[in-house]
């Protein structure tokens, strides 16, 4: 390994960020667990492809154009962060059951044309999918937790397509780019540049114009793509009401992050030899985060919101008052396969992000809702290693906050690592890496290797060459390459 | 430090949702940071405030507060009109609500001083403005007083009612003038102390309680004379009268106050330097340190004991005469009071002594040029036990600093004022965590075999102590700046003057 260029340093930190290059599989030896195989491994044509995107000439008019090739440019460069960054996998179960409903809309609707649309997976946390305008539909992760059924999940698809049959991306940027090159706007802008006084508050008021009536177009929109995806569906034979419950969950997916009902710590430390006190102590210390409050509420953010509520969506859609539904405290059953698999993922990208807390607060949330414990007890066990290593190379606050709500389970998380003594967290990385006796899988000796390196300092060279004799044909190969 | 960053920063605070605009807009706007602060209260950090220069108007500027929690987490933002050179300079936290001091260079409508008053939303509640002149004078008599754990000019919190803002007066016979701000945002009282002709008075803020506002004063009977009486001072926080004016001189002995705070077993308890009555402020050699119980109401302070160096710490250190050990003069920096009643003594040595190169310049500018240094050596850990003797003295090693003196002639006190004026000794501060059972020394110096830099040593009430590193990557125009975070941890703040980005970080400290 020696004159070889790494991609981070310390060198070995780049096995936690990037342990998935390649399909992994199989962390339990009675159970295989499958990564996804990642999006720069599976997706280099769509790369080279973006890589080399050019802006077509639409404009006639310079300024026109030049506005135009920002907008689609920046929009490009976007898509292939996702790509380059690993931000979207190539999951098999995920976007199967995605293209099965895709498939099943397009039979059903001959009269649209969706031959230019392509689904992909974000491992993002945030419940929620998005239409790039070019035919690009990126569904999240984060979504997948709260959807049950097929119909469910048809709906916010649908509502994507809509987008894309009605291309309102291209609508956007059209009516954007006239007004930014518009008389009136370029005037204002040149004024406000060449102003001594005042700049930022005229400023502000040219672009809170500009994002008002941006909202409210979007808002409009947004209530078309409802309409046409409520349509596609009815017509591919999913039930629309049963659909609808997918908006009343999305009004309370936050609670994921801000509720104090999805675990208790207590059942995951209590029987360590850890000092957990913390947990009980009610500290004399409180912070700002302690206190109650809100930001702003600023009447002008609020009126460019660009989605109309969720509860209003529901009652037009189905053209009924809502019932209360139940959600996001607990996972149901249903749709398990999918949300098993979102889980994963998106414990592992955070994990590679090093979104600790973060990624800590999804494993006990897993475990809660018995989702495979060796897994996440693994992660779990990587989690406090990291933490280890990040406190030894001042980086625990960065790892460990997750700017999380007071009063959540999130916090909770956050507050015990700011809080957990080095000792500490070295036992309780050993103690969750040996949650299971007689261990001897890959995955058991890879997390094992990372807690030596991370937390025992044992060399790194020697470790990883320990475990790559030991398994020479493993699934973390590809980390001994030089990038 | 100020920054200028430019309109992308901006745009994040605006949270505009229109797409792809930031190159076009670029260089449209530039922003300021005029100053970060700690908001703290009862002396502990609990959030901060971020102050920015967004806009420049005719005959102002347009500035941008932003309130973050002790994680760094915006939980509240303002925008406000203000004179052109604005500087925020204190922060305090009461009762969800936030107090901010500031100082206008300009003195844009005929004041440099004043405060605000927010919520923890950033909505503004009052201001007070604090205007010299229309100041009377009071009635007290004069003196210097040097560093200790107070406030010379700023604020604090009292609890439950508000916040306490302490300036000090322009007036020749010095003294201060207090102001009461209550949680209505509006001046409940204010209060001037200043000496009589002629005579000199210096008072500085040592602690406030519900009941008292607590002040250090040190009176002299002229600007330029040597000899000081100390007393403390209480200010009823109802209405700012004086409600004592305990002299701090009692039986031969002169008591500075060096610390006021609650004790673990909730009574207030005060820690001062003893000096002998005839040897105190100019030519003051301390010989111990005391602590005793104060009554807030009355200024009653029952001494629980004097711990005279020479005979109380000859057990566990080889005392020279009263004030000077084997290992050199004695700098008591603070006294934590343990959970299991025990008290620790954080201290260091140091020594008056001469430098080579001193005596050299002193020769060649015919004696203007001071030959003295100090030499500031270990610190020492002195524990005190249940019966309030001397247990033990465990020292933490670190090599040598010798720091220019002024002057040749300065007293042991003086020059230990001096030096802890100018930062320097390796003591920083102590940091007594969340939930006060481990304590935590925050210092700088070369310890051990280790470079120079900033350790924290950790300590609880059983013997020894354990030694954190900070250690940061050199990398050229990135300069790190350490100073205190919320219990437990200290801020780092990264520069990067090439980029001109700053990054801030909270690291543990144990």
């Amino acid at each position: 390994m020696r004159g070889t260029t790494w991609l981070l340093i310390p060198k070995y930190l780049f096995i936690l960020l990037h342990i998935s290059f390649i399909s992994l599989t199989a962390i339990s030896q009675q159970k295989t667990v499958v990564f996804s195989e990642l999006g720069s491994e599976r997706y280099k044509n769509k790369i080279v492809q973006l890589e080399k995107y050019t802006v077509p000439k639409t404009y006639q008019i310079k300024d026109a154009q030049a506005w135009y090739e920002e907008i689609l440019t920046d929009r490009n460069k976007s898509l292939l962060s996702m790509f380059k960054e690993n931000k979207l996998v190539y999951d098999t179960l995920l976007l199967n059951k995605c293209n099965s409903i895709l498939q099943r809309i397009i039979a059903a609707n001959s009269a649209f044309r969706f031959d230019t649309i392509q689904l992909y997976i974000n491992r993002s946390i945030v419940a929620n999918a998005a239409c790039y305008g070019e035919g690009t539909v990126i569904i999240n992760a984060g979504l997948f937790l709260w959807i049950d059924n097929d119909d469910e999940l048809a709906l916010v698809l649908a509502h994507e397509f809509a987008h894309q049959l009605l291309d309102h991306s291209s609508d956007k940027i059209g009516k954007s780019i006239k007004i930014v090159t518009s008389d009136d706007f370029k005037t204002a802008l040149k004024d406000i540049k060449k102003a001594d006084y005042g700049k930022y508050d005229r400023f502000r008021k040219l672009m809170k114009d500009l994002n008002i009536e941006s909202g409210r177009h979007s808002t409009y929109k947004e209530g078309e793509a409802d309409s046409l995806g409520a349509v596609l569906i009815k017509n591919a034979g999913f039930n629309v009401p049963t659909a609808a419950a997918i908006l009343l969950k999305l009004d309370k997916v936050d609670e994921l992050f801000t509720s104090d009902g999805l675990y208790s710590l207590k059942d995951f430390f209590g029987k360590t030899t850890a000092d957990i006190t913390f947990l009980d102590a009610k500290p004399k210390y409180n912070g700002l985060s302690s206190a109650n409050v809100t930001m702003n509420a600023d009447k002008d953010i609020d009126s460019i919101k660009t989605h109309p509520d969720c509860i209003k969506r529901y009652e037009s859609i189905t053209g009924k008052t809502h019932i209360p539904v139940s959600c996001c405290t607990t996972i149901s059953n249903s749709y398990e396969a999918f949300k098993q698999r979102a889980l994963l993922e998106m414990v592992r990208y955070l994990y590679e992000n090093n979104s600790i807390s973060m990624c800590a607060h999804l494993c006990f949330f897993a475990l809660k809702n018995n989702y495979d414990p060796v897994i996440y007890n693994y992660f779990i066990s990587l989690c406090f290693s990291n933490l280890f290593y990040s406190d030894k190379h001042l980086e625990r606050f960065k790892v460990a906050n997750a700017y999380a709500s007071k009063g959540s389970n999130l916090k909770q998380v956050q507050d015990f690592f700011f809080n957990l003594s080095s000792t500490d967290i070295e036992i309780l990385s050993a103690q969750f890496l040996n949650y299971k006796e007689d261990n001897s899988s890959e995955d058991f000796e890879f997390t094992r290797m990372i807690y030596n390196i991370q937390v025992k300092m044992k060399d790194p060279d020697a470790a990883l060459s320990n475990f790559n004799n030991r398994f020479p044909k493993n699934k973390y190969q590809y980390l001994n390459q030089p990038k | 430090m100020k920054s200028k960053f430019s309109l992308i920063l901006l745009g994040l605070f605006l949270n505009f949702s229109s797409f792809s605009q930031s190159k076009a807009f670029e260089n449209v706007l530039e922003i300021e940071v005029k100053s970060t602060v700690e908001i703290t209260n009862n002396k502990q950090i609990v959030g901060y405030a971020f102050f920015y220069k967004i806009d420049k108007l005719k005959k102002s500027a347009l500035y941008r507060l932003s309130i973050l929690d002790e994680n760094l987490k915006e939980v509240g933002s303002n925008e406000f009109e203000g004179s052109k050179e604005l500087s925020l300079k204190k922060a305090s936290y009461e009762s969800n609500q936030i107090l901010l001091s500031f100082y206008d260079y300009e003195k844009k409508d005929g004041y440099e001083k004043f405060v605000k008053i927010f919520d923890l939303k950033g909505k503004e509640l009052g201001n007070v403005v604090y205007n010299p002149d229309s100041k009377k004078g009071g009635m007290m008599s004069s003196a210097v007083a040097a560093q200790m754990d107070a406030i010379y000019e700023g604020t604090d919190n009292i609890e439950g009612k508000g916040f306490v803002t302490v300036y000090q007066s322009k007036a020749k016979t010095g003294g201060v003038d207090v102001q009461m701000i209550g949680l209505n945002g509006k001046l409940a009282w204010e209060q001037s102390l200043t000496a009589e002709k002629g005579d000199r008075t210096d008072l500085y803020l040592m602690a406030t309680t519900p009941n008292t506002v607590l002040l250090f004063q040190m009176d002299r009977d002229g600007m330029m004379d040597r000899d000081a009486k100390l007393f403390l001072v209480g200010l009823s926080t109802l209405d700012g009268k004086v409600l004592f004016r305990k002299p701090l001189d009692v039986k031969g002995i002169s008591y500075e106050p060096m610390l006021i705070k609650n004790s673990t077993d909730g009574k207030l308890k005060i820690v001062s330097n003893m000096y002998d009555e005839n040897d105190k402020f100019f030519k003051a050699k301390p010989i111990g340190f005391s602590v005793g119980e104060l009554n807030d109401v009355s200024g009653e302070i029952t001494t629980i004991k004097d711990f005279n160096f020479l005979n109380d710490l000859g057990e566990v250190l080889n005392m020279k005469n009263e004030n000077k050990s084997e290992d050199g003069y004695i700098k008591a920096h603070n006294i934590c009071m343990m959970q299991d009643g025990t008290m620790v003594v954080i201290g260091e040595f140091f020594r008056k002594t001469v430098s080579g190169g001193g005596i050299a310049l002193k020769m060649l500018s015919q004696g203007v040029v001071s030959a003295a240094q100090a030499t500031i050596e270990n610190m020492f850990l002195l524990r005190i036990g249940k019966d309030l003797k001397a247990k033990g003295l465990e020292l933490i090693e670190k090599d040598k600093e010798r720091v220019p003196l002024i002057s040749d002639g300065l007293s042991i006190g003086l020059m230990s004022r001096i030096l802890t004026y100018q930062n320097s000794f390796g003591y920083m501060y102590t940091d007594e965590g969340l939930d006060g059972k481990k304590k935590t020394i925050l210092a700088r110096g070369s310890f051990g075999e280790e470079k120079y830099g900033t350790i924290a040593l950790t300590f609880d009430e059983k013997k020894g102590f354990t030694q954190k590193r900070f250690d940061f990557e050199r990398e050229k125009k990135v300069s790190y700046h350490i100073s205190k975070g919320k219990p437990g941890y200290i801020m780092i703040t990264k520069y990067n003057a090439k980029e001109k980005s700053m990054a801030v970080n909270l690291e543990k400290i144990n």
